[in-house]
């Protein structure tokens, strides 16, 4: 071998990545962002438009954004092949060592996996604390803690903020992490868009945060136009949060589904694949082609209120109706990129804790796919009311009402698979009964929502708001607490206190359910959606919903301290495989090694055969353990 | 079926068929909003409850399902025991489909069959344009409809009688047992008229005009407020002075309305408005 | 092992591990691989993407709120313009392309196809952005078809100027132990994104200068 440019060290940064004029990191890209920020403005203010403070914040915002991704060092790659330096496919070793690795750009997707949970737990803080506010100020149906236009401001950004989270915190956390092993390879397909598709979290989460300095925006997340024009500058951050997120759904999708398509270990076909990894698979499908939508979108949002376009201006030749129709095409698809890999979580874990195969993996996969593709001509049930098309609301009626079909394919696996089984009630295991139980729920209101004449009374009021959180909350996050419960000793070395885990779960379920539950009353009893007062007839209610929304906010915090205690302080290694299950990625050692496997495992059974008379290994790792 | 699946299956077959009766015979009681003010209202209150009783089952057959499977079929303490290795059983997957299918088939011809009633606010045939009448007529036939224009704006709505010379109000004055076509808009941004108690819901669209039916059957107030997100004082855009009168009381009111507006300069009736087009680059 | 291995790159950085054995996932074989499934998914959505804008086009215009779809004074821009801008993207395109398949055998000819696809890009670029200081309308003034127009060539726009970014480092690996001629097939792949915004440029050009 001529040259040692070729490692042994997983996907790493190689060294023309890591300095190019100035050591690229996450400080650099900090000050750079802070230097691109104040650039654009001036740039935008003094391009002489009408309005040029709006095209100031919009040019802001992108220029601090891509210079941030410059200063963590996005740029060393494309700029090392434009001067010609020799590009090594790869290198080995990180640069960075302990907690800072996690704080830079690594290629690692084990460390973008860890990089991922954590943004994702802290944006949901700040998603939960805006709940807490919106719950004070609902205590009372005319005494108003903040005035009307701040409570607004509050209700938009734990909106955004929460479809931020939902929309990447499994294919981010757990989809990045254990994809790679679950289909038996060491790499990513393309690891700098995966690490891409992190870097431009961070940059869209301090954006929304930042929206408050300049007034916030009073448009809730679906961002609906003639409001979204009166909006002054806050209303920017949601057009350039979007676009950043939707490029990371779509960049994230592209590795994804690349990965999963051509980085295949030998034997692990198609109907091997972990159900898990189906659920991913689905979700990325949504993200990639249903992202891009939403930045064309948010672009002309952007476009209107820069150069003055008028694509949402109904006196000028637009349509409100246009941004309704882009929004909603994106926006349903989002829903399911929310909650197809949650189903692919349930569908992994059950197995495993009911110590029995997936009971119907095929129809479990077909159900899964199903979902994909129906998600795609069901976006104007949000519209049955607006006045586009009346005459195809019996369509969009009847596709919506065929999706309970899929759906209710992944409830009979979860029962075939819990048929005569020998359940262990362990945490993961009942954060997925919860999640069956609470997604019920939120599909039957579903079921209320998607009639025509049902929907005309259900339509905008607190029953749909209900609804969704019941399926994104009752049902992705349950499965995001579950997958963190079982995967954490894997992912962190260390085991949470399951005895708290145990505490939590009821707490949690409780609470979530006596809060949101009265909130489907609240809808039919004449309750619209997002306002800050509301008929003195319902302050009862809305107290008991506040009362145990801060009950559900308190088991979340006992959750942060069991994260937070188990992980830092203390000291005992987990097990390699505390669960006794079959998945390969309990196969390796703990904590796990750099290079995923020494040799590519091949696969010769399907990951859930439990109780087979004659049990055939999930994976052939070779005769030589693998090196702790 | 073996003997202990058997037994499994019949004792939850037996629960289930037991509480389901229970439950359908409770949610057959519920008396859901909107309640029986209009046609629609009574339509959707029907709807509201046919849901109920159809999700009750299903409800319960999940919930009893994993109860009984986690409280039957657990793993013994300290064991770790692998269950039958059961993959799929074609012909329950094949069923389940199948009375899914039904059940979603069901559920959409019932949905299809009350939008095709022309009663329930579908306009497939949109000819129902108000034509700015002067000699008022109440709409007792469908032929011959009370028209109604929802002007949306921040934040309030106001109503058009264009059967009446176009004279406004800021409250729904509405006669009983009466077909009333309304037509709904805005004049700045995006607005959605919910008459609560007459089921009726449409959004308010600049430069749309977004026709929904009504068939009052019920003198009584009703509560009208805005269900599209429109800005600072959204929650306070509600108006609880609306009333469905009788013809003779309506015939009076109208009346009077016309009275008190002969002096008042209103704008030229429009089937909709646009906001004033924004000067641009100026 | 070829001659064409890798050389270890200049720049050293401090604490860097020595590098010991080859691992076969990196082989430029798999890389051709994913490069070519991943601008296949890459390209879909971009359809999508480009889908949004000429939904807008067609929906305003069926629409044609307030007769305000083109507005009084309004004309559609000059057609031998926008023919010179999609005619420069298809060569571009089409150079690349050629470029492309001669990687392997012909180093030079294909360089020199490349900085002639560079070329046609950045007049495409220059033709465009004289085409927006001379459009006779102006979006400001209302109307649905200008802001589709500014909109939809800007956003193909932007995107062409990343094509030509990226067209740029391909000629700068296309050398002895470049990147472009460890992983030949990657490079080819790029053509199909190129072929991808001409195909574009041709169906706007189609629809916003004569629909």
């Amino acid at each position: 071998m001529a040259t040692a440019t070729l490692g042994t060290g997983g996907p790493t940064l190689q060294a023309s990545e890591r300095q190019m004029v100035l050591p690229t990191n996450l400080l650099t890209g900090i000050v750079l962002a802070a230097v691109g920020y104040y650039v654009g403005v001036q740039i935008g203010n003094g391009f002489g438009f009408n309005d040029g403070l709006n095209t100031g914040v919009l040019l802001g915002y992108t220029f601090g954004s891509v210079m941030f991704l410059v200063g963590v060092g996005f740029a060393n790659y494309p700029l090392a092949r434009l001067f010609g330096w020799p590009i090594a496919p790869q290198s080995a070793g990180d640069e960075y060592r302990g907690a800072w690795r996690f704080l830079n750009l690594s290629l690692d997707h084990k460390v973008i996996g860890i990089q991922y949970l954590v943004a994702m737990l802290m944006a949901m803080f700040f998603g939960g604390i805006g709940a807490m506010l919106i719950r004070t100020n609902l205590l009372s149906p005319d005494q108003l803690v903040v005035p009307p236009d701040k409570y607004l401001v509050l209700v938009s950004m734990h909106s955004v903020m929460m479809i931020f989270v939902a929309s990447a915190a499994i294919v981010g956390p757990f989809g990045n992490f254990f994809v790679p092993y679950m289909i038996g390879t060491n790499r990513m397909a393309f690891p700098r868009l995966e690490a891409l598709s992190f870097w431009l979290v961070p940059p869209a989460i301090v954006i929304l945060l930042a929206a408050p300095l300049f007034g916030g925006f009073p448009t809730g997340w679906t961002g609906y136009a003639p409001l979204s024009e009166q909006a002054g500058q806050g209303f920017d951050s949601y057009i350039v949060g979007f676009a950043l997120i939707g490029t990371a759904l779509c960049v994230s999708g592209v590795n994804m589904l690349t990965t999963v398509i051509s980085l295949r270990a030998p034997g692990m076909t198609w109907t091997r694949l972990p159900i898990f990894v189906w659920g991913v698979f689905s979700a990325s499908i949504l993200g990639t082609f249903a992202a891009p939508i939403l930045a064309s979108a948010v672009i002309m949002q952007g476009f209107d209120r820069s150069m003055n376009t008028s694509f949402f201006i109904s006196s000028n030749g637009g349509s409100p109706y246009l941004w309704e129709n882009l929004f909603w095409f994106f926006g349903h698809p989002e829903v399911y990129i929310f909650i197809l890999p949650a189903f692919g979580i349930v569908m992994e874990l059950i197995p495993h804790f009911a110590r029995k195969p997936l009971w119907g993996y095929r129809t479990a996969v077909v159900g899964l796919l199903g979902v994909t593709l129906l998600s795609w001509f069901v976006w104007q049930h949000h519209l049955f009311v607006s006045g586009i098309a009346p005459a195809l609301r019996p369509f969009y009626m009847f596709s919506t009402e065929m999706i309970s079909i899929p759906t209710g394919i992944v409830f009979l696996v979860a029962f075939g698979t819990l048929w005569r089984a020998k359940i262990s009630m362990t945490v993961p295991m009942l954060f997925c009964l919860g999640f069956l139980f609470n997604f019920l729920i939120g599909g039957l209101s579903g079921v209320f929502l998607s009639d025509v004449p049902s929907d005309v009374t259900l339509h905008g009021s607190y029953f749909s708001m209900a609804h969704f959180h019941f399926t994104i909350v009752g049902g992705e996050i349950f499965a995001i607490v579950a997958a963190i419960y079982y995967w954490f000793p894997k992912m962190t070395g260390r085991m949470l206190n399951m005895t708290l885990g145990k505490i939590h779960f009821w707490w949690m379920m409780i609470a979530f359910n006596l809060a949101f539950m009265p909130l489907f009353a609240a809808g039919i009893l004449d309750m619209p959606r997002r306002v800050s007062t509301y008929a003195p007839s319902l302050q009862g209610l809305n107290d008991w919903v506040s009362f145990w929304a801060y009950l559900l906010f308190a088991s979340m915090l006992l959750f942060a301290v069991n994260v937070i205690w188990s992980w830092f302080f203390n000291p005992k290694v987990a097990p390699a495989d505390p669960w006794h299950v079959r998945s390969i990625e309990w196969t390796l050692p703990t904590p796990l090694p750099r290079r995923n496997f020494e040799r590519i495992p091949t696969f010769t059974s399907g990951p859930y055969d439990y109780g087979n008379p004659s049990p055939r290994p999930a994976a052939d790792l070779g005769s030589e353990p693998a090196p702790a | 079926m073996t003997g202990p699946t058997r037994t499994h299956a019949l004792r939850l077959l037996i629960a289930w068929a037991v509480l389901s009766v229970v439950g359908v015979l409770l949610a057959l009681q519920l008396r859901l909003p909107p309640g029986d003010q209009s046609q629609q209202s009574i339509d959707e209150s029907g709807l509201l409850q046919l849901m109920t009783v159809i999700s009750t089952p299903v409800f319960i057959g999940v919930v009893l399902f994993v109860l009984y499977s986690v409280v039957v079929f657990r793993q013994k303490r300290g064991a770790l025991e692998d269950g039958p290795p059961s993959y799929g059983n074609f012909r329950v997957q094949v069923a389940w489909v199948a009375i899914t299918a039904v059940i979603v088939l069901i559920l959409a011809g019932i949905g299809i069959g009350e939008l095709a009633g022309r009663a329930n606010g579908t306009n497939f045939a949109s000819s129902n344009q108000p034509s700015l009448a002067t000699t008022g007529s109440v709409g007792t036939t469908e032929a011959n409809a009370l028209q109604i224009q929802v002007i949306a704006q921040q934040w309030y709505f106001t109503y058009r009688y264009p059967d009446y010379a176009g004279v406004e109000s800021l409250h729904l004055m509405l006669p009983v047992n009466a077909n009333v076509v309304i037509h709904v808009t805005s004049t700045d941004i995006l607005h959605s008229w919910w008459a609560y108690e007459l089921g009726v819901k449409a959004d308010a669209n600049p430069g749309v005009d977004n026709i929904t039916y009504l068939t009052t059957l019920r003198t009584g107030s009703f509560t009208v407020r805005c269900a599209e997100l429109c800005g600072i004082w959204h929650g306070n855009m509600v108006d609880t002075n609306g009333a469905v009168v009788s013809q003779a009381d309506f015939a009076t009111w109208v009346a009077d309305l016309q009275k008190s507006s002969a002096n008042v300069t209103l704008p030229p009736y429009s089937q909709y408005y646009f906001p004033s087009p924004r000067v641009k680059g100026t | 092992m070829s001659v064409d291995e890798p050389v270890p790159p200049p720049f050293a950085h401090r604490g860097m591990p020595t590098l010991t054995t080859r691992s076969p996932e990196w082989e430029p074989e798999v890389d051709a691989r994913l490069a070519r499934v991943g601008t296949r998914i890459w390209i879909v959505a971009d359809v999508f993407f480009f889908a949004a804008w000429f939904f807008a086009f067609f929906y305003l215009r069926a629409l044609n709120n307030n007769y305000d779809w083109l507005p009084a004074g309004t004309t559609h821009p000059t057609r031998a313009i926008g023919a010179i801008i999609v005619l420069l993207a298809i060569v571009a395109a089409g150079l690349y392309w050629a470029g492309a398949r001669a990687i392997v055998t012909q180093r030079a000819t294909a360089r020199l196809f490349f900085w002639l696809a560079l070329l046609a890009g950045v007049l495409c670029f220059v033709v465009q952005i004289y085409e927006f200081k001379n459009l006779g309308f102006d979006p400001q003034q209302g109307g649905g078809f200008p802001s589709v127009f500014i909109g939809l060539k800007g956003v193909w726009l932007f995107q062409l100027t990343g094509a030509m970014f990226w067209l740029a480092t391909q000629i700068a690996q296309a050398r002895p132990l470049g990147d472009a001629t460890i992983r030949p097939k990657s490079v080819v792949t790029f053509g199909n994104f190129m072929l991808f915004l001409a195909a574009i440029a041709l169906v706007s050009y189609v629809v916003l200068y004569f629909v």
